[in-house]
């Protein structure tokens, strides 16, 4: 599985790249929005996003309110965030977002989201 | 710590005795952990002081305390997801169709700290809004106290709730409780839920009549006797048609009971033997198509 985790903290990608990649799973880490779909202007090919709300440049909801804009069909994007509000999940999930993770968060948690999203889309 | 081998089976005898779980010495480890908790709790210097306030003076608060560690209160909603799937899928449009008036009566005979009843209405609600109007009653006992009333308050950390509810049911189902990282189940859920006490192997049990018993990883924890004890006392709570869930890796292999396993479509469960309605396998057929 190709991982695509958008997050301005080098520690969160770097620690999530430490929980996926014993499982097999391949990373790449975008620190905004921007970068991130500039990223997949050249390569789409991922399986799963995990996508933060608060970064510099293009935020989380700006990124998937630019995806939607642009009709970019992207895999399934799992928020992984501290923004913990019943309205904030529901403007994510409105926008796009499949599943939703409130940081902090332990490795069972963020695979078993991992697990919901890939069976709900096969 | 160290934890003597005399001192070991004070408390793994102790345990078996109330509860019928055992701890046996070639595995150590899971009562020790236990034991260590219980000089924390009790704020003693070892585990020979601990063991002598015990046989000196025992106390209900103390029996209780251990009783409560000694159980697994290890759950997360929707733990599993083939039991669910087996009632969504299967189980309860045959019973929609086939007794209509209702009511739907369902036991988690060991429900912890309540996941797997609200995560049980949270998917008759999901996939049957009729039925959960009043036709669903779902009872939840436990042996734990401390599980017990976490389970009946319906308050669970932000870790607990990410543990297999989607977060669209979560947000449907649950109120974040203000400045906290705390998420408290909805009255519209919790309400269709009876809590109480019961301990399997001692309790008075009561004319059940339920359709669904769920006892998922409770047998795995006791010896051939109890859990012959245990079926055949949930055997006479089920409904004639009724079914029992058990957890992954039980089963009735070796267990005189007066009770059938039944596979439909890879998922195990377990009726009576008396039941036509199970014994009948082209019924087994019907609910797989």
């Amino acid at each position: 599985m190709r991982i695509l985790i958008i997050d301005d903290s080098k520690f969160i990608g770097k620690m999530v790249g430490e929980m996926v990649s014993p499982k097999g799973h391949q990373f790449e880490h975008a620190l905004d929005g921007k970068e991130a779909l500039d990223l997949l202007e050249k390569d789409s090919k991922f399986d799963i996003i995990l996508l933060d709300w608060n970064m510099p440049n293009l935020d989380g909801v700006g990124f998937l309110e630019e995806a939607l804009e642009k009709k970019l069909h992207l895999c399934p994007i799992i928020m992984m965030t501290t923004e913990n509000s019943p309205e904030k999940i529901m403007k994510a999930i409105g926008l796009g977002a499949s599943e939703y993770i409130m940081k902090p968060f332990t490795p069972d948690i963020l695979f078993g989201k991992i697990d919901q999203v890939t069976k709900r889309a096969s | 710590m160290e934890i003597s081998e005399k001192v070991y089976m004070y408390f793994a005898d102790l345990i078996k005795d109330r509860l019928g779980i055992e701890y046996p010495i070639s595995d150590r480890y899971r009562l020790d952990a236990r034991i260590s908790t219980l000089i924390e709790h009790f704020n003693v210097d070892s585990a020979d002081a601990l063991h002598q306030i015990y046989i000196q003076n025992m106390t209900t608060e103390m029996e209780t305390v251990l009783l409560d560690l000694a159980t697994n209160n290890e759950t997360s909603f929707f733990r599993d997801s083939k039991p669910f799937d087996f009632l969504t899928k299967i189980y309860i449009p045959h019973f929609v169709k086939g007794s209509p008036l209702g009511p739907l009566k369902i036991w988690s005979c060991a429900c912890s700290t309540g996941q797997e009843p609200l995560s049980t209405i949270m998917t008759i609600k999901e996939g049957f809004p009729s039925l959960a109007g009043g036709f669903v009653k779902l009872d939840a006992s436990d042996i734990s106290s401390e599980a017990l009333a976490k389970a009946k308050n319906g308050e669970y950390t932000q870790l607990e709730v990410q543990r297999g509810i989607p977060i669209t049911l979560l947000v449907k189902y649950f109120d974040k409780v203000d400045d906290k990282d705390v998420w408290k189940v909805k009255n519209s859920i919790i309400k269709h839920i009876r809590h109480f006490s019961f301990n399997l192997l001692t309790g008075s049990y009561q004319s059940g009549n339920y359709n669904i018993i769920f006892c998922r990883n409770i047998l795995i924890y006791q010896n051939k006797e109890n859990k012959e004890k245990i079926l055949n006392s949930l055997d006479k709570q089920l409904h004639q048609d009724g079914i029992i869930i058990l957890g992954n890796g039980e089963s009735l292999i070796g267990l005189k009971t007066p009770l059938q396993t039944i596979n439909i479509d890879g998922f195990t469960i377990i009726a009576k033997e008396s039941s036509e309605f199970w014994s009948d396998k082209e019924n087994h057929t019907k609910l797989s198509a």
